[in-house]
């Protein structure tokens, strides 16, 4: 069932940690939430597993509404940020956990438990303490632990940011792999864009509070709506624009774009910058200086002044050997019309 | 989803309503409970005290007040209080800092051996430190008869030095942990700025632990005002304020001003107490978890200096049981020094029926006082009814009432046909309440404390997989909660075992306990039987925490304080 999120207002005394969030999360997706630190993804997270309760707003898993609910009511699973498994309790009693509160009869919960530590790879951990394992099978447990009940909705806040980066890499395949095998709905929050990049089957955007946008991975690149997306995914460079719904100019010079303008900030990836050679054409040509090159190995990161824009810089990579792109050395560069983003 | 395993029944409105009223009746109810029993045991009698004192013969007013304040020799026991108070807190919290300091910055040799020693007077009624020193230094102590001193100890300065060694380990406690933070790099810098050592104390130690300090005297100063039993055994013709209202109330059954005086003693261990919690809160951010912990540096002449030091402060807080014990192994101390066990008899008023009495109390107390500590703790901090915040007042304020105090309150609250709870006077039942709710604060906060370390993140995974309350707490919080409640159960046996004052108005003969016989053959003047029943306590607690020690280290829980 889809998860509806309606108008949700939640402050906590005088911040306001979530305003009128309104969203969707098809069933059998995996949705990420993504924002820098205190934008509220945890706050929309624990809203939605009903351990805080919104100021106004409603939440509804297909037609039921959820809001008298209680969270031990909800049937959800959810794995936290810090490794919450019961410290006194083995792999195996932590998964067991929320079958016995169900009241599940002892032999279904041992077929269970197997069947979970199994998915998580984790059979021959069963009677290990939390203590006794890494942070990465920890997680593992608790993903166990969560599943093993039959949640309606899988709830991750960061599961991964505890971990080191190899370990993460890994979980990350894993938790995708499981949850498309099981076909649960899940959300999960982040603050890495690449987490979410990979994983999401639909990417949240949350800044202040407020979503900025929402969408698939590939339309939040591609067709950033603010300035504040098209940053958080990816790099992009910004530019200012003159006259933009009459007669765009970026600095001295007439700006193509696919479609009319509507606010006076563009932003151009730094892949959609081409280095022109002398007889090449685009939509957009710019006389430019090379201010700094710095060299990564398979690519150069060219810092460049427009000659029509010189106080707004410019930011691309060159593919491929460099050879003389260095400091002064003068180049023409080209940008598509539809590679020009209009930000609000 | 596999199919083969049962799937969670699906959940209609009315099972949930059911659950949330379940789970909110459950709170509720606690919440009550514990409400009820603070107001009958903590409210009420100190209520009664209030009342009391403004009960004259012409109805109600400040007539006791008047009377008290108009008579000199009330001004004369304040004086009296307050000098010898001032003066024990400013020596024990003196003495106490440098003996805190050598053990958290040298590196003195025995250090487990140190403190311990320095906790003796914990394990014992407060009058054992006057009884030991009145068999060190009295008319017939051993100065005086055996090697030809002739000290007279007996008055201000026997009741100064007896408060002393009994609130230096309360000051040692406290300066001990305010000296084990401290952060190398502000050590470190005022070394490479040219600091020498004199000054690095001066400018970074004492500041850093000027709080630890405040703290120490206040708790030392409030304890001293209000015991009773140092100043009975030791004080002489030296009356003060506590052993007035004794013998206003025991010895001339003078209610109304025993509860004057009751009020007047309340007033400076409630300002101490307001003063310590608003130092304490402004004590916070001195540690970070970027500080460094300060490392000892090897430096001879300091731990030769502090070494002696400590040696000498050992000799002292061992001298006081060790002449205990002598005393309580001789014919007849100080005329027959042969070996005997005559005293450990106990032949003489009850026999050894306080003593039971006692430990049973004291079971007794451990085990109500854990429960009671921790349900307040809980229904404070986890359950968030409209109780909690007038509950997590409550639960602290037993901490600023002289047990004295709440002693006569309960026998002006409880004697009295009016209650209802008036057939609990005179019996065990009341004075074991009366230890739970006199040392609620402490546990409360100890209690507290852990159950804040317990991550939230458990309640909440436990909830989101459907756990209720109850199962939470039997299956996760309690498993993780335990050692710290035996720590907390070990503090309500050991002080029910010791305190007197708070029982002393509340005694029959037949709940008769062992701190008050201990007085009572000391005030007859039979030394060595009142030495034998000290010791007897004191083994008593020790067994207890040796046992409970053992019970923890077997059980792997070895970070757990267990004397506080
Ligand atoms: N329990 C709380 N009490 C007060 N403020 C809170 C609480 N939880 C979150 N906040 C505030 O709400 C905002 C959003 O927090 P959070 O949802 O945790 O952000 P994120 O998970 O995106 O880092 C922050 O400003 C945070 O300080
Ligand atoms: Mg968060």
């Amino acid at each position: 069932m889809d998860i509806r999120v309606t108008g949700l207002t939640k402050r906590f005394g005088s911040t306001t940690a979530l305003s009128d969030v309104t969203m969707n999360v098809p069933e059998g997706s995996l949705t990420c939430f993504l924002g820098p630190s205190g934008c509220g993804k945890t706050t929309l997270l624990r809203v939605i597993a009903g351990l805080e309760d919104a100021d106004s707003g409603a939440i509804m898993l297909g037609d039921a509404d959820l809001s008298h609910t209680p969270a031990r009511d909800r049937n959800f699973g959810v794995v936290f940020q810090s490794y919450s498994l019961f410290p006194n309790l083995s792999a195996a009693q932590n998964v067991a956990y929320g079958l016995e509160c169900r009241k599940w009869s002892k032999a279904d919960i041992r077929v269970r438990v197997a069947e979970m530590l199994e998915l998580v790879h984790l059979e021959d951990q069963r009677d290990k303490l939390p203590a006794q394992m890494s942070g990465g099978q920890q997680q593992r447990v608790a993903i166990a632990r969560a599943l093993a009940p039959h949640p309606s909705l899988l709830l991750l806040d960061e599961p991964l940011s505890a971990l080191d980066a190899k370990v993460r890499e890994e979980l990350r395949h894993e938790i995708r792999a499981i949850q498309q095998r099981l076909g649960i709905t899940t959300i999960m929050v982040t603050h890495d864009q690449n987490e979410a990049l990979e994983m999401a089957d639909q990417i949240v955007v949350l800044n202040a509070g407020r979503i900025e946008q929402a969408g698939s991975a590939r339309a939040l690149y591609d067709r950033p709506r603010t300035r504040f997306v098209a940053e958080f995914i990816g790099a992009i460079n910004t530019f200012t624009v003159q006259d933009p719904q009459t007669d765009p100019h970026l600095g001295t010079l007439r700006l193509r774009t696919s479609e009319p303008l509507a606010s006076s900030t563009v932003g151009v990836r730094p892949e959609a910058i081409k280095v022109l050679g002398d007889a090449e054409e685009a939509d957009n040509v710019f006389a430019a200086t090379i201010e700094k090159a710095t060299f990564l190995g398979n690519m150069t990161v060219l810092h460049a002044r427009l000659e029509a824009a010189p106080d707004q810089p410019v930011v691309f990579e060159a593919h491929g050997p460099a050879d003389g792109l260095e400091a002064g050395r003068k180049l023409r560069l080209g940008i598509a019309a539809g590679d020009v983003k209009d930000l609000a | 989803m596999s199919g083969a395993a049962p799937t969670a029944a699906p959940r209609g409105e009315s099972r949930s309503r059911l659950a949330l009223t379940s789970d909110r009746g459950i709170a509720l109810l606690l919440s009550a409970v514990m409400a009820g029993l603070m107001l009958v045991f903590l409210v009420l009698p100190v209520g009664a005290i209030l009342l009391r004192s403004l009960d004259t013969p012409a109805g109600a007013g400040l007539g006791n007040f008047a009377l008290t304040f108009a008579d000199p020799r009330f001004w004369d026991l304040l004086v009296n209080s307050l000098s010898v108070s001032l003066l024990s807190s400013t020596l024990a919290v003196g003495l106490a800092y440098l003996y805190a300091y050598a053990l958290q910055r040298s590196n003195v040799p025995l250090k487990p051996l140190l403190r311990i020693v320095v906790m003796m007077p914990l394990f014992a009624p407060s009058l054992v430190q006057a009884q030991g020193l009145l068999l060190l230094l009295g008319r017939n102590g051993a100065f005086n008869r055996f090697l030809g001193f002739d000290f007279d100890i007996y008055g201000f300065w026997g009741v100064a030095l007896a408060n002393t060694l009994y609130t230096f380990p309360y000051a040692f406690l406290i300066l001990s942990a305010a000296l084990a933070v401290a952060d190398a790099r502000v050590y470190e810098s005022a070394t490479m700025l040219g600091a020498r050592p004199g000054r690095i104390f001066r400018t970074v130690t004492l500041p850093a632990t000027r709080y630890g300090i405040a703290a120490a005297v206040f708790v030392t100063f409030s304890l001293s005002v209000t015991d009773f039993g140092n100043a009975i055994v030791i004080g002489g013709n030296f009356s003060v304020l506590a052993t007035e209202i004794y013998n206003k109330v025991i010895g001339q059954g003078q209610f109304a001003l025993g509860a004057v005086i009751g009020v007047v003693l309340l007033a400076p261990a409630v300002i101490s107490k307001l003063l310590e919690k608003r130092i304490s809160s402004r004590q916070q951010a001195q540690m970070t978890d970027k500080s460094v912990p300060l490392t000892t540096r090897a430096n001879r002449m300091r731990d030769l200096l502090l070494g002696g030091y400590c040696l000498a402060i050992m000799i002292v807080f061992l001298a006081i049981p060790g002449i205990v014990a002598t005393a309580s192994f001789v014919k007849l101390w100080p005329y027959n020094m042969a070996f005997s066990f005559t005293h450990y008899a106990f032949d003489v008023q009850n026999g050894t029926e306080p003593l039971w009495n006692s430990v049973y109390v004291a079971l007794a107390t451990a085990g109500l006082g854990v429960t009671i500590a921790t349900v307040s703790a809980i229904v404070v901090q986890k359950f968030k009814t409209p109780l909690s915040g007038p509950l997590s007042f409550l639960a602290i304020l037993p901490s600023s009432i002289p047990g004295m105090v709440l002693g006569l309150g309960y026998v002006l609250a409880f004697n009295n046909p009016a209650n209802p709870l008036n057939l609990m006077y005179g019996s065990l039942a009341l004075i074991i309440f009366l230890y739970v709710y006199y040392n609620h604060a402490q546990a409360f906060l100890i209690t507290s404390t852990s159950l804040k370390q317990i991550s939230s993140s458990f309640d909440e995974a436990s909830t989101m997989l459907g756990g209720g309350v109850l199962r939470t707490f039997f299956k996760v919080t309690l498993p993780l909660l335990w050692p710290t409640l035996l720590g907390v159960g070990v503090f309500f046996f050991m002080r029910a075992m010791v305190s007197l004052s708070a029982v002393i108005f509340l005694i029959t003969p037949e709940t008769q306990v062992a701190a008050v016989s201990v007085l009572q053959l000391a005030d007859r003047g039979a030394v060595n039987q009142a030495a034998a029943f000290s010791m007897c306590i004191m083994a008593i607690v020790i067994a207890c925490l040796l046992i409970v020690r053992m019970v923890l280290w077997l059980a792997g829980a070895k970070s757990v304080t267990l004397i506080r």
